[in-house]
């Protein structure tokens, strides 16, 4: 275990001081499910961690009256798992939430502090991704907006300057018909995933003809990837054309995997292919009953 | 100064800010009950309840839990044995024991929020809970049984 | 045999109440002050220590000692016949990375981990060999152990230490029958290489020691092993001290399954504290417990059976290369005879040449797991039987049945064999499984059935003793030097000794009590491995029994007027055995807690198999078992065709181990062997580059989970077979049997399923898939005949 000092800001603005002022020396805990691990095996030094598991009003999920959900910085997986408004609106982010780790994790982390870690092999990314999520973001010089796909930047990087902080994910309304799914391929049932995609398809024309699509593929390269080539190959297309195999070839040409201990580079490819066409095939369906 | 709440009681804790909840629950109140595997958050014998929920020990700051209400395993069946326990001893759950706190309090966890699981269920929820010596049949087995007795009101 | 009434009931573990409430108490539990030890490792696989500095570690606060090679006695460590490991390298060179190289002592272990990053080791890199093949070639130039010839030996049993190839540590040949003659007569020939990567036990606690010397000078160490009394011994022997002078203590154990051979890490705490003068915790990380517990070895195994129409097997040739790592001192040496136990007494074998070679490279050293690699030798075998029964087209279980040793065959080492029951295993796991229905899939998941049968013998190489004492109030203690790792003898011990001295079923936990894990109190006896301690420590305790019972007698005969061989003692009582109506209390034959001139009531006894051993060159060893026990797996699984996943659907199970002192205990040990099972075939591999393991943790390392393995209705077994007359109560060995014929089972119904033989284990997806798709690529009409003919 790493010795550091820790500081418990009282408000989120406290926060965002302490931030400005430890910069890359410091790091945020919320529900620390993915720090705990580095930090016990020494394999960060930060000199502070700033603690903001116990801060005020950042634990909700709500509806605007834009129609956006709108997920605070603190709202653990278990929430999200069992909220009876995120099945209703996204029932794909209940679904993931339930083969995401294990209970233990989801009961004490946060899917906000998932995304900020950054892993290749996140769950909750690609699916924010598919479901065009932006994030809300705070420091002691404003607030920004960073759109999902946006906010992965490099392995373990994303787009946060050291002095922000994620104050709420915010998930646009999904327009009529539209059907996400979310396939991953792994080695034990809860482990992270070998390869994994979320799709998100919107069907116009009387269900007949694809309008809009995301594909995200997941842990084939050092971040999310969108696939839009293979998007492109649906939008316009009439559903009892789409060649699901030809969709996920093309899906699979945009990965970038590595040989490493989850599997060879060519094997997460194939996986890619076989992650793409299933969730092709469950968002099509589920577009069709939404 | 850490006050923490643990098994019904309260206790001042003075420790370091880097220490986990599994290493002062063990070093500083003696509950060596709560067991450290691995300290990635992957074997789950650190498991204890916080606020009723199952939380891995090992992966949680002291610190972040004061406040809240902590069980762990020396907190169950202070009057009796709790019908996990009893199923457990009686369904042959436990071999080495080693794995024994945290998956019975990882099944309490399940239980009290499902009190009538499926097969599919437990192995699900107790998924994030290894074992090595019992291969699960047996403990699959005592956390049906469990359950039963809990809804017979055992 | 008489009636039993505690022996053969499933008795509730005595230990189960301490366990499941928290108050049981395992090695990292007791709190006392303390410091803090860490181990500084080798980045190297092959280098000299040119210097260790020390300076700025010693200065940085909180730290109080640093033990360093020089610290270190010089003596090699052994198991069976080449004594190769010293505590730190004495001799300046570094063999393997994470090799022990200092030890930080500190106030907290946070402190002692960052002043490890300021000892500074200059090394001299040498060149390395990691591949064993390589390695166990004459003219290697990479050399590990250029001493080897000299270095002695701490035992003279078991395979020969190979003296003429550099890094080939030992040798096991079988010689049996002519096999060129055999060759000839066969109709197919059925060659492949078959290979088992290397894993760790995975046991739940890691290793934690906590050291102190005593006041007189005593050195005492608390661990967390099996073979209590065989760590004692090898202290003994480092440090130069009497047995009076070392003490060992074993609280509950959270799982052995094998490994920590050389005391390599009770002897780095006892240095520690030496140095430092205080009690001193050594606790291995995950990380550290993954892979520098004596992990079990990668082996390779050729095997070229020959095989006649009628599915006679009619001879077999193997060629096992056990890649034993940096050092044989941890068990890997014996790796080469340990190999067979779960394949010589299966079938009727004319035939049978055989090289076993342990090759020492630059990896970490390996150890003994669950079976001592008798599982991965069974993985070969039982695999390559299905080879040949489909090479002939014969159904699988005929052609095992065929082939299947009886009562009185003759085994590979010559022994015969009696009181076995293979058959009747064999044939009640295949009704359990309904071999005869072929499983059918959906969609992209194929199923498929698969047999193997495997057997284990309970370890006879060393004698076991026990203590009982019998109190006036007729309580049994019982004193063991045998350890309690979970598989539960300290209940059978229970159930053995209320058995002799007829304690009810009701008194059980109030009048039987087994004191165990101190060689302080407890007598000599080689602990718990081999599978050994049910039968030897099992039958040292009867016989300790026999000798309290003859003192009880002996005292009591002139109040009954009688011979003390008329007499019997039941719930705390004496009486004549014609009489028993009139029985007294034992209390009366006491004064103040003295009974007479007898003084304590203690039965003692020793207890050992007369065996002999293996010729290394010929395997011959004709009385090298007490006692067979044997199993058959029938698995039957599901592959995605698709992805290569492969999952255990359901398996069933008979065992032959004689009389089960209590069966639900023994329905623990197959089913959490199946559990490790499933782990080693499907899911458990060290990935490994350049002698570094680059997944010692539980996230890459992949144990299986509950939701890896069949439950409930879907894990079914039966005993089968009779009690052995020189078992104790009939019992024969289980522990490590269940690891041994799981692997095959799985592979063979795999190839049922599929088609398409997997010959490296683990099965993992991606190995299936690659397979399916050479088999795709290579385009030939597929007419499948199934394992069932």
């Amino acid at each position: 275990m790493v010795r550091f000092e820790l500081s418990e800001p009282k408000s989120l603005s406290e926060a965002c001081s302490l931030l400005a002022e430890y910069r890359e020396k410091a790091k945020i805990i919320a529900g620390g499910q993915g720090l705990l691990p580095l930090l016990n095996h020494r394999q960060i030094a930060p000199n502070y961690l700033v603690n903001i598991k116990g801060l005020p009003d950042l634990e909700y999920i709500v509806s605007d009256g834009n129609g956006h959900v709108r997920i605070g910085a603190l709202t653990t997986h278990r929430a999200i798992e069992f909220s009876p408004l995120i099945k209703k609106r996204y029932p794909l982010l209940a679904k993931m939430e339930q083969v995401l780790g294990c209970v233990q994790t989801r009961n004490w982390g946060t899917i906000v502090g998932n995304l900020c870690a950054a892993s290749p092999t996140s769950d909750p990314a690609p699916v924010l991704i598919a479901l065009e999520a932006i994030v809300r973001v705070k420091s002691v010089r404003g607030e920004r907006q960073i759109p999902l796909n946006e906010f992965f930047t490099d392995y373990l990087k994303t787009a946060l300057d050291p002095d922000e902080i994620v104050v709420e994910i915010q998930i646009p309304q999904l327009p009529p018909h539209t059907g996400a799914a979310y396939h991953k391929e792994c080695i034990r049932a809860t482990d992270s995933p070998i390869a994994s995609v979320a799709v998100s398809v919107t069907l116009v024309e009387g269900l007949g003809t694809v309008g809009a699509a995301r594909i995200a593929l997941q842990a084939v390269g050092p971040t999310p990837l969108r696939a839009r080539e293979a998007e492109e190959m649906l939008i316009g297309k009439k559903v009892q054309h789409i060649l699901v195999d030809e969709v996920a070839e093309v899906a699979a040409k945009k990965a970038c995997p590595i040989s490493d201990v989850y599997g060879s580079a060519e094997y997460k490819r194939e996986m890619v292919k076989v992650a793409a066409r299933g969730a092709l095939i469950q968002a099509i369906k589920r577009a069709h009953v939404a | 100064m850490l006050m923490l709440r643990v098994n019904g009681e309260d206790y001042n804790v003075f420790t370091e800010p880097w220490k986990t909840l599994v290493r002062v629950l063990r070093d500083d109140l003696g509950l060596t009950g709560v067991k450290e595997g691995c300290n990635t958050g992957s074997c789950g014998a650190c498991t204890v309840l916080i606020d009723g929920k199952a939380v891995k020990s090992c992966l949680v700051l002291a610190s972040q839990t004061k406040g809240k209400e902590i069980l762990t395993i020396e907190g169950l069946g202070k009057n009796g044995l709790h019908p996990l326990q009893q199923a457990f001893v009686e369904r042959f759950a436990i071999q080495c024991g080693f794995c024994t706190p945290g998956m019975i309090l990882a099944a309490k966890g399940l239980l009290d929020e499902n009190p009538n699981p499926t097969m599919e269920d437990v192995k699900l929820g107790l998924s994030g809970n290894l074992c090595r010596c019992t291969g699960y049949v047996k403990i699959v087995e005592a956390v049906l049984v469990a359950a039963e007795m809990i809804r017979k009101g055992a | 045999m008489a009636e039993l009434s505690i022996v053969g009931k499933d008795v509730i573990r005595v230990d189960a109440l301490e366990k499941v409430t928290g108050k049981a108490k395992y090695s990292a539990d007791f709190n006392e002050t303390r410091l803090y030890a860490k181990v500084l490792r080798s980045p190297h696989a092959h280098a000299n220590i040119i210097n260790i500095d020390t300076s700025n570690a010693e200065k940085f606060p909180g730290v109080r000692g640093i033990v360093k090679p020089q610290d270190s006695p010089a003596k090699r460590m052994g198991f069976v016949v080449c004594s190769d490991r010293q505590v730190l390298p004495v001799d300046g060179r570094i063999r393997y990375i994470g090799e022990p190289v200092a030890v930080v002592v500190a106030d907290s272990q946070e402190i002692a981990e960052e002043a490890l990053e300021l000892v500074k080791v200059d090394y001299e890199v040498l060149p390395a060999v990691f591949d064993p093949e390589e390695a166990m070639r004459k003219d290697c130039p990479v050399i590990l152990h250029p001493g080897k010839n000299t270095y002695g030996s701490a035992m003279k049993f078991g395979p020969k230490l190979e003296r003429e190839i550099p890094n080939v540590c030992t040798v096991f040949r079988i010689r049996k029958g002519d096999i060129e003659k055999g060759f000839q007569e066969a109709d197919a020939i059925v060659e492949n290489k078959y290979s088992f990567d290397g894993g760790s036990h995975g046991r739940m606690e890691r290793y934690t020691i906590d050291a102190w010397a005593e006041g007189n000078g005593t050195l005492v160490v608390r661990t967390n092993r099996h073979r209590m009394w065989g760590c004692h011994g090898w202290l003994c022997s480092l440090f130069g001290l009497s047995p009076s002078k070392v003490r060992v203590i074993t609280p509950y154990v959270g799982g052995s399954f094998g490994g920590k051979g050389s005391p390599i890490a009770e002897a780095l705490a006892l240095l520690a504290a030496v140095k430092t003068g205080k009690r001193v915790r050594l606790e291995y990380t995950r990380e550290e417990d993954i892979f520098d517990t004596g992990p079990r070895p990668v082996i390779i195994v050729y095997v070229k059976d020959g095989v006649k129409k009628d599915g006679t097997i009619v001879a077999r040739q193997t060629r096992f290369i056990i890649n034993i790592g940096a050092y044989g001192s941890d068990g890997g040496a014996i790796s080469t005879i340990s190999c067979f136990n779960g394949i010589i007494s299966s079938y009727n074998i004319q035939n049978w040449h055989s090289d076993s070679f342990t090759v020492y490279t630059n990896n970490p050293p390996t150890g003994t797991m669950r079976g001592v690699e008798a599982p991965q030798g069974n993985w070969a075998i039982e695999s390559n039987i299905d080879c040949m029964a489909h090479r002939i087209g014969m159904d699988s279980l005929k052609f095992r049945l065929k082939n299947l040793v009886r009562e009185g065959d003759t085994n590979t080492f010559g022994q015969v064999l009696h009181h076995i029951s293979p058959k009747e295993c064999l044939e009640k796991t295949a009704e359990l499984m309904d071999w005869g229905k072929k499983s059918i899939g959906e969609g992209k998941w194929k199923r498929g059935k698969g047999l193997a049968i495997g057997h284990y013998r309970p370890n006879p190489n060393w004698p076991s003793s026990a203590i009982v004492k019998v109190f006036a109030d007729g309580t049994i203690e019982v004193r063991i030097g045998t350890d309690e790792v979970g598989q539960g003898l300290l209940t059978v011990i229970t159930q053995i000794a209320a058995e002799q001295f007829k304690v009810p079923m009701d008194k059980l936990m109030e009048k039987v009590k087994v004191v165990h894990g101190d060689t302080l109190y407890t007598p000599w006896d080689f602990g718990s491995g081999g599978s050994r301690a049910t039968w030897m420590t099992g039958n040292a305790v009867i016989r300790a029994c026999q000798d309290a019972k003859q003192k009880i007698f002996t005292l009591a005969a002139p109040k009954f007027e009688t011979s003390p061989n008329d007499l019997d003692f039941s719930d705390g009582k004496v009486y004549h055995k014609d009489l028993p109506q009139n029985a007294i209390s034992l209390s009366n034959f006491f004064r103040h807690g003295v009974a007479g001139e007898i003084g304590e009531i203690l039965g003692i006894a020793g207890y050992e198999i007369d065996h002999t051993e293996a010729d290394p060159e010929t395997g011959y060893n004709p009385r090298g078992a007490a006692s067979w026990s044997y199993l058959v797996y029938g698995v039957e699984v599901g592959v995605n065709t698709e992805t290569g996943e492969v999952k255990v659907l359901r398996v069933h199970w008979a065992v032959d181990i004689g009389q089960p002192i209590n069966w639900k205990m023994c329905e623990g040990q197959v089913e959490g062997s199946i559990g490790m099972g499933i782990a080693c075939t499907l899911y458990e591999k060290f990935e490994v580059s350049n002698g570094k393991i680059l997944n010692p943790n539980l996230v890459t390392y992949r144990m299986p989970t509950f939701m890896e393995c069949p439950v409930g209705e879907n894990v079914k077994g039966v005993t089968v077979g009779l009690p052995h007359p020189d078992g104790p109560y009939g019992a024969k060995a289980l522990g490590e049997m269940g690891l041994v014929p799981f692997a095959a089972a799985v592979g063979n119904a795999v190839f049922d399923a599929i088609g398409v033989r997997i010959t490296d284990a683990p099965i993992t997806r991606e190995r299936v898939f690659k397979a399916l798709q050479t088999a795709k690529r290579a385009a030939m009409p597929k007419e499948r005949t199934t394992a069932r003919g």
